[in-house]
């Protein structure tokens, strides 16, 4: 009996570690970097492509830097810093409307497309 | 009298969260061509639809790209009903714009939006036509290249009558949902025999 109830103790608890952080992984991915990139946030932060460039390679011509390749850590700091209302005033705009979940995936979808050489 | 009062208080609509230009404002008409295909668009080509004018370009670092966002938050809160509208960004810097550019720009923003670019002629005769202000200043003197341009959308209903002028929508207050339920109450409603008339003016 007590063996029985170990092993489904053990099942239960390996069950757990593999469910646990699979919903972790699901709950972060339903936030998609790209689309808030190429098509702004459902609550109305605008698309990040229109003034970066579709690479975030900036557009030449304007202000917005080039972003592509740049460290996660510190794009989702400015991002941070632009929510908090601080800096660029249309920065401040657009990133007061994002959640920081979705902070998170932009600067990690910026982060990964190749930067200019 | 004292019966006469409510009478016609009942018969007024109620008032538009934009400005009501019905009868003050021409009516459609454009001649441009349509990114990213080119083919050469008229007034004819959007019967039957919403229509909301407005003048930017796509190297703007702030009002467009606000107003485009926010506007496109309106349509979202419309549902379906979205689909009966048209955002028509006319470019008042066709230099830098070019019908690519133009075309991928208005991609972000979804199906409802078209990015139209014309001759400086063309340009110029409709930015009067609606009053409209917008200067493009070359690089030179120490200054970049500067592009000024009004931030109004004109609205238009199913028969090309101007109906609403919606202020800006780049503000730090835009009301987007003021201009969701006016788009709304557009698409309810259908032109009566006098806007059609208006139209035709």
């Amino acid at each position: 009996m007590n063996r029985r109830l170990t092993l489904l103790t053990t099942v239960l608890c390996l069950a757990l570690a593999v469910a646990v952080p699979f919903n972790a992984a699901t709950a972060s991915d339903d936030v998609s970097g790209q689309n808030i990139y190429m098509h702004g946030s459902p609550e109305g932060a605008a698309p990040c492509a229109a003034c970066h460039g579709l690479q975030a390679r900036g557009r030449p011509g304007m202000e917005a830097p080039a972003l592509a390749g740049r460290p996660v850590a510190l794009l989702e700091e400015r991002l941070t810093f632009f929510a908090s209302g601080k800096g660029n005033a249309i920065m401040r705009i657009i990133a007061g409307k994002l959640t920081a979940r979705e902070r998170s995936a932009v600067a990690r979808y910026v982060s990964g497309l190749p930067a200019a050489e | 009298m004292a019966l006469a009062a409510p009478l016609v208080a009942c018969d007024q609509a109620p008032p538009w969260h934009d400005i009501d230009v019905s009868g003050t404002s021409p009516s459609l008409s454009f001649t441009l061509r349509r990114a990213p295909d080119g083919k050469l668009v008229t007034q004819a080509d959007m019967r039957g639809k919403i229509v909301m004018l407005y003048f930017g370009y796509t190297f703007c670092p702030d009002v467009c790209p606000l107003t485009l966002q926010n506007v496109n938050q309106a349509l979202t809160r419309l549902g379906p009903a979205a689909s009966e509208i048209r955002f028509l960004f006319v470019t008042v810097d066709p230099n830098r714009d070019s019908l690519n550019v133009l075309g991928q720009y208005m991609s972000l923003f979804g199906p409802n939006f078209v990015g139209l670019r014309g001759t400086p002629d063309q340009l110029a005769r409709l930015a009067q036509r609606y009053r409209v202000a917008y200067s493009v200043t070359p690089p030179g003197n120490g200054h970049g290249y500067e592009v000024i341009h009004s931030a109004v959308i004109y609205v238009f209903d199913q028969s090309g009558a101007a109906k609403l002028l919606v202020p800006s929508m780049a503000s730090q207050t835009p009301d987007i949902d003021g201009l969701a339920e006016d788009l709304q109450r557009l698409t309810r409603s259908h032109p009566t025999w006098l806007g059609k008339l208006e139209a035709l003016v």
